[in-house]
């Protein structure tokens, strides 16, 4: 019993110290919180197309920065992320400020561990456009935006106007896959972290 | 003393000479508080910019708000004045491309450099500024300005208000047409059946006289 006191204190300050590294900002109306919750689940589904794999990632990196209170288990993540509401399963819930700033922080965190696999991708989609080659030439650029197509497709819900109108054109949602990469590659340098969160309070302040 | 500063990003970097604090002998290292020169040197492109104070200030000024503008897609404008040396950044309609123009003082006689930076470029610019701005011990007077913008900016990305009430304006004029067309529309005249048609016998069944009544 006696450990426990002494552990969750600890546990707490650890995770506020973590979190107190993006400022707060004082209001985010409901236009800026719908945006917010859609960017911060677009990025991460970015991240886990250039992963090819899981969302592991998020619960490891979340326990490696003492944060797994707030991303506790799989059903939490699940609901977090459903709180986007361009997904077929839109929650209608809110989420809370430092449920956010956890999710840019291992957003962040693991984009830079991933900046070899980033920078590839966007200097062959450079070079794809200087040689006027369609992506799918290049194995590891079609393989991303196969990807992110497929999360895209199988997570979003189609009787959204926007939603339909990516689905349609199969251009522009690889433009939306490479946009969302070249934000995760600015979320990787030495002031990513804060870059990031603070675009998502643009013209909400 | 002379005291020079390098930062590094693997397509850019960044160069400054300048002089120390004396005041602040025992410090390590050393506070850099007065630029002379500040070089920006683009590996691939085997260009620089360079420039003074008023450079290295414009150019983080610029390059910072442009990187949030491209994170979160709301335009920073960008403030500069014409008298003095301007740097800009645009993106090259058509393409992938990231235009940035260094504007010399206009007394000087430094012609006008553009570059096309790709996004690995312009990231890497970004980055190198990033790594000079959080240096205390270099110019701490220019610190990381990173701030979200306020809602007007917002609404001034919306349009002018002009630009906004149009699509209304244009319902309601749409709608007082369609309501003066549908006004002056002829009424239809009711065409009465005839008695003729109605007294026409064989089309009407007549009951009998002896049936009687459905109680």
């Amino acid at each position: 019993m006696s450990t426990n006191i002494s552990i969750m204190p600890d546990k707490v300050s650890a995770e506020a110290l973590i979190l107190n590294i993006l400022p707060d900002y004082p209001t985010c109306d409901q236009v800026c919180l719908l945006h917010l919750q859609q960017k911060i689940d677009l990025i991460l589904m970015s991240l886990e197309a250039v992963e090819m794999g899981s969302s592991d990632f998020i619960f490891d990196i979340a326990k490696h920065l003492g944060l797994e209170n707030i991303l506790k288990n799989r059903l939490i993540l699940w609901r977090l992320r459903c709180t986007n509401s361009w997904r077929r399963s839109y929650t209608h819930e809110t989420i809370k400020m430092e449920e956010a700033k956890a999710f840019v922080i291992i957003t962040s965190y693991r984009a830079k561990q991933l900046t070899v696999q980033i920078r590839q991708l966007l200097l062959a989609h450079q070079q794809m456009l200087e040689k006027n080659l369609p992506f799918s030439t290049h194995y590891m650029l079609s393989d991303y935006l196969d990807q992110f197509q497929s999360y895209f497709r199988s997570r979003m819900n189609c009787r959204r106007t926007k939603v339909d109108w990516y689905l349609e054109q199969e251009d522009e949602l690889n433009n939306l896959a490479l946009s969302l990469l070249s934000q995760v590659l600015f979320s990787t340098g030495t002031l990513g972290m804060q870059r990031l969160w603070t675009s998502l309070f643009d013209g909400a302040i | 003393m002379n005291i020079r500063r390098e930062y590094n990003s693997p397509n850019c970097i960044l160069i400054l000479d300048g002089f120390g604090d004396e005041s602040f002998t025992s410090d390590d290292p050393k506070l850099f508080s007065v630029v002379i020169n500040a070089e920006c040197h683009f590996l691939l492109k085997s260009i620089k910019l360079h420039g003074g104070k008023v450079f290295l200030e414009k150019l983080t000024e610029i390059v910072n708000n442009y990187a949030q503008q491209l994170l979160s897609g709301i335009v920073h404008h960008q403030a500069n004045s014409h008298q003095e040396e301007r740097i800009t950044i645009e993106k090259v309609p058509n393409s992938q491309l990231h235009r940035l123009t260094h504007y010399p003082n206009p007394t000087s006689s430094q012609e006008s450099i553009i570059l096309d930076l790709n996004i690995l470029e312009l990231f890497d610019l970004v980055d190198t500024l990033d790594q000079f701005l959080i240096d205390t011990r270099t110019l701490p007077e220019l610190s990381s300005r990173i701030k979200p913008l306020s809602r007007h900016h917002r609404h001034i990305e919306g349009g002018s208000a002009a630009k906004r009430v149009l699509p209304l304006l244009i319902g309601l004029v749409g709608l007082v047409i369609t309501g003066v067309g549908i006004y002056l529309m002829p009424i239809p005249k009711v065409h009465r059946p005839s008695n003729k048609s109605l007294n026409h016998s064989s089309d009407l069944i007549v009951p009998q006289a002896s049936t009687s009544p459905i109680r």
